[in-house]
C-alpha cells in the first residue's frame, strides 16, 4: 500500500448520477505527487481543446496530496477546471475540508457532467450520495453550510460550497470552505454544473511511513519559522498582521494599483495597524497554520455598517481597495462580508469596478449606463450597492459580473485599454513596473495573474543564505527589483519549486525565509511521510514536469508567447508619483531568458520535444507536433 | 536635517506611532539614524542590528528620495539626505 496517499479517487457524473471509486495510478504519484500535479494530468487527459468551460464534459477536480491531513499539509486543497477563456483554471483553499476528504479515504474528486437541478454531494466514508439541493439554491455560503449540517445531523461535517455568485455564473466566482476560499472561476463552473456543495465526513487517518522521522523533519521546519530567530523579515510582522503588514509599504514604494493603477500611492490609504486596533476580534487560523494572524474574525462596531462581521484570511483584499480609491475599513469589510457570503472573488470585484470608474471618468461610460451611480474614484457610497447588483446580475451589475475583460469587449469604445488583466483574469494587486520578477512571473503564469504559483515573491536577506547552498541564480542580482538580470532563472526556479510544494501540498504562505529557497526540509518530510526515496533532482523535476504539462495544456488551447504579457498600462505608462518607468522592452528581455532556460521556443513558447521527453511527457509531445509546424 | 520616518507592523508597536518627522542632527548614515532612534525607542538598534547577527537580519528598510524610485536599504552605511523618507518594517 502507499503511505501518505489513500490511493483512491472518486469520480462523480452529475448527468448520469453515478459515483465510481477508482484507484489512483501509482505512476501518477511518482510523476505528479498529488494535489495540483495530479489535478493537472486529469484535466489534461479529460478536458481537451474540444471541451468548453460550460460543457458537461468539462471537469471540476478537487485534489489533496500525500501530506494532506498531516500538520505540514495545512489543509490545502487544489481545485481545477478549464477556464471560460480556455486556459487552466486552478486555485485552492485551506481550512479543514481537505484533511476530512483524506480521512474519508479519497485523494481526489473528479466531477463531470451537469445536473438538471441543483444537487450536493454527501460523503461519509464509503457512504456517498448525490442529494437534492433545490432548497439550498439561492442561499449564501454560511446559510448553506448551516443547512447541510442540520440536514445530515452531523455538526462537524465539512462543507465546501458556492454562493449566489457561482449560481449566477458571475465571473471568477470561488468555492468556499467556511471563510477559506479559492479557485477563481471554479465556483462559476461549479454553479454551471448545478453542484451546490460537497459535504465530507471521514473517520480514517493518514498513514505515515516513518512517523519519527516525519516528526523530526516537521520540527526542523517549525524551527525556521520561530519568531525570534527567523531570518525572514516577514515572519515577525506577518505573524501578527498577516498580509496587511505591507499595506503601508506598498503605498510607500509606489506598488499600489491606486485608481486603476494610474498612480502608485494613495493619500490616507488604508493601514493594517488601524484594522488590528479597531476591527479584529480574534485570530482564526486554518488547519495547523503557524501564523495566528493569517485568519481573523473581524467586526465593524459602529457607523453605517455596524454589526458587519466575518472571518477573513490573508488580508490581500485591502491592497485592492486602492484600485477604486477606497479608504474606509468599514466599507471594505462590508464588501469583504458580501464577497465571502455570496462566493465572489474580491480581486475581480475591485479591478472590474476600477475599470468601470476609469471608463466613467473618461466619458466612455455615462450616468445612463451606470443607472445614475456616480462612478468616480473614491466614491465609497456606490461600492456596496454595486457589489450587490453584481451578485444578483441586476442592471449595470450584469455587465460587471462578466469581469472587466469580458465587459470591455461588450462596451468597446477603447475601454479595453483600461482593463488590468492577464489571460482574461483581473490582477491580484502584485506590482509589475516596480518589481520585474513579479512582472515576469505574472506574465508567464498559466492561470492568469495568480501570485501563489511563484510565491513568496520576497526573498530572505541574501546575506542569510548559506554560501554552500547551490542555487540556479545569483540571489544578490535576482532579488533586485528593477533590473532584468537573473530574473529568468529566479522565476523558473520559483515556479518549479512551488509546483512541487503545492502538490505535497503545503501552504505557500508558510514557505518563508530559508524555507523558500531550501527544498531539502520539504524533501525530507515528503520522503518520511511516503516512504519514497526521492533525490533532490527527482523532487524538483516533478515541479518542472508540472509546469511543462500546464504550459502544454494552454498551448493546445491556442495560447502562445503573445499571451505572456502584462497589461498595456504596465508596459507603456510610468508610475509618475513614484518616478517608476514603464516595463517597456524589459519584459521581452526577461521572457527570452525564461524561455531559453526552459527550452521553450522563443517565438511560440512551445516546449521543445527533447525537454518533454526528458520529463517523461512523451504523450504530450504527440499533441504538440502539429502545433509546432 | 529633517527626515520623515515611517514604521509598520511590529516596528510600529515598538515606536507607538506610524509616522514622524524627526531632526536627526548631523547623522550621515542609516546606522546613525538607527542609533538615534534607539535613544528614543529602547531596543530599536537590537531589532535592526541584533547582537551577533547581521544588519536587517529579519527586518527591512526602504528609502524614498525626491525624484527617484524607492529602494531597499541593504547597506548600513547608506547615506541619508534632507527630505528623505525612511520606512522601517
Amino acid at each position: 500500500m502507499a503511505y501518505g496517499w489513500t490511493g483512491r479517487l472518486l469520480r462523480v457524473d452529475l448527468t448520469e448520477k453515478t459515483i465510481v471509486k477508482e484507484n489512483l495510478p501509482k505512476e501518477w504519484m511518482r510523476k505528479y505527487i498529488g494535489c495540483r500535479g495530479i489535478n493537472d494530468i486529469i484535466l489534461y487527459s479529460e478536458a481537451g481543446p474540444d471541451v468548453h468551460a460550460f460543457d458537461p464534459e468539462n471537469r471540476l477536480i478537487f485534489g489533496t496530496g500525500p501530506l494532506e491531513g498531516t500538520p505540514v499539509g495545512m489543509g490545502r486543497v487544489s481545485i481545477q477546471t478549464k477556464h471560460p477563456e480556455g486556459h487552466i483554471c486552478e486555485g485552492g483553499f485551506g481550512g479543514d475540508w481537505g484533511p476530512e476528504l483524506k480521512f474519508a479515504g479519497y485523494d481526489h474528486i473528479v466531477i463531470q457532467g451537469k445536473s438538471v437541478k441543483p444537487v450536493y454531494l454527501y460523503i461519509n466514508d464509503d457512504e456517498i450520495e448525490l442529494r437534492d439541493a433545490t432548497h439550498l439554491w439561492g442561499k449564501d455560503v454560511l446559510e448553506t453550510t448551516k443547512a447541510i449540517k442540520e440536514e445530515v445531523g452531523i455538526p462537524d461535517i465539512k462543507v465546501a460550497c458556492i454562493g449566489q455568485a457561482g449560481e449566477n455564473l458571475v465571473a471568477r466566482a470561488k468555492v468556499f470552505n467556511k471563510h477559506h476560499s479559492g479557485g477563481r472561476g471554479c465556483g462559476t463552473v461549479m454553479g454551471d454544473k448545478k453542484l451546490k456543495a460537497i459535504a465530507v465526513m471521514g473517520s480514517g487517518s493518514v498513514k505515515i511511513s516513518d512517523p519519527h522521522e516525519y516528526l523530526r523533519a516537521f520540527r526542523a521546519i517549525k524551527d525556521v519559522l520561530d519568531l525570534k530567530d527567523t531570518s525572514d523579515y516577514f515572519v515577525p510582522g506577518w505573524s501578527f498582521m498577516s498580509a496587511n503588514l505591507m499595506l503601508e509599504g506598498f503605498n510607500e514604494l509606489g506598488w499600489l494599483h491606486a485608481h486603476n493603477a494610474q498612480k502608485g500611492s494613495l493619500e490616507n490609504a488604508l493601514k493594517g495597524e488601524e484594522y488590528i486596533e479597531k476591527y479584529v476580534v480574534k485570530p482564526k487560523g486554518g488547519f495547523c497554520c503557524p501564523f495566528p494572524a493569517c485568519g481573523r474574525r473581524f467586526e465593524v462596531k459602529e457607523g453605517k455598517y455596524a454589526g458587519t462581521s466575518g472571518d477573513e484570511r490573508e488580508g490581500g483584499f485591502a491592497y485592492a481597495a486602492s484600485v477604486v480609491g477606497l479608504r474606509s475599513w468599514d466599507v471594505l469589510l462590508k464588501i469583504r462580508d458580501l464577497c465571502d457570503r455570496h462566493g465572489l472573488d474580491e480581486f475581480m470585484i475591485f479591478y472590474t469596478i476600477g475599470w468601470a470608474m476609469e471608463c466613467y471618468e473618461r466619458g466612455i461610460l455615462t450616468g445612463t449606463d451606470t443607472e445614475g451611480l456616480d462612478l468616480v474614484f473614491g466614491n465609497e457610497d456606490v461600492l456596496v450597492p454595486l457589489v450587490e447588483k453584481i451578485i444578483k446580475r441586476e442592471g449595470f451589475g450584469d455587465l460587471l459580473a462578466k469581469g472587466a475583460f469580458e465587459a470591455a469587449k461588450t462596451v468597446g469604445k477603447g475601454s479595453e485599454r483600461y482593463v488590468l488583466a492577464i489571460k482574461g483574469q483581473e490582477l491580484e494587486v502584485m506590482p509589475q513596473r516596480g518589481v520585474y520578477q513579479f512582472a515576469l512571473s505574472l506574465a508567464v503564469s498559466e492561470n492568469g495573474p495568480d501570485h501563489t504559483r511563484w510565491y513568496p515573491p520576497y526573498p530572505p536577506n541574501p546575506n542569510t543564505i548559506p554560501s554552500n547552498m547551490e542555487l540556479p541564480f545569483d540571489p544578490f542580482m535576482a532579488f533586485q527589483t528593477r533590473n532584468v538580470e537573473n530574473k529568468g532563472s529566479l522565476v523558473k526556479w520559483l515556479y518549479d519549486s512551488r509546483a512541487v510544494l503545492e502538490s505535497l501540498p503545503t501552504c505557500v504562505f508558510v514557505v518563508r525565509g530559508i524555507l523558500g529557497i531550501d527544498m531539502d526540509p520539504w524533501l525530507r518530510i515528503f520522503n518520511a511521510a511516503t516512504g519514497l526515496n526521492f533525490t533532490s533532482e527527482e523532487f524538483i523535476k516533478v515541479g518542472e514536469r508540472i509546469v511543462n504539462l500546464e504550459r502544454a495544456y494552454n498551448v493546445r488551447e491556442g495560447f502562445r508567447r503573445k499571451d505572456d504579457v502584462c497589461p498595456r498600462r504596465m508596459m507603456e505608462e510610468p508610475i509618475a508619483d513614484r518616478h517608476i518607468p514603464p516595463l517597456g522592452e524589459n519584459l521581452d528581455l526577461m521572457l527570452d531568458d525564461y524561455y531559453t532556460l526552459r527550452d521553450w521556443d522563443l517565438e511560440t513558447a512551445i516546449p521543445a520535444e527533447a525537454k518533454l521527453k526528458e520529463l517523461d511527457l512523451d504523450f504530450v509531445n504527440n499533441d504538440l507536433v502539429a502545433l509546432r509546424e | 536635517m529633517y527626515l520623515t520616518l515611517k514604521y509598520a507592523g511590529h516596528i510600529a508597536m515598538l515606536t507607538g506611532k506610524m509616522k514622524e518627522c524627526v531632526d536627526v542632527g548631523d547623522a550621515e548614515s542609516i546606522l546613525d539614524i538607527i542609533a538615534r532612534l534607539d535613544e528614543r525607542y529602547t531596543g530599536f538598534m537590537n531589532v535592526f542590528k541584533p547582537e551577533g547577527k547581521m544588519f536587517n537580519y529579519n527586518t527591512a528598510i526602504s528609502l524614498r528620495r525626491v525624484g527617484e524610485p524607492t529602494t531597499s536599504v541593504i547597506d548600513e552605511n547608506q547615506s541619508v539626505r534632507e527630505g528623505d523618507v525612511l520606512f522601517f518594517w
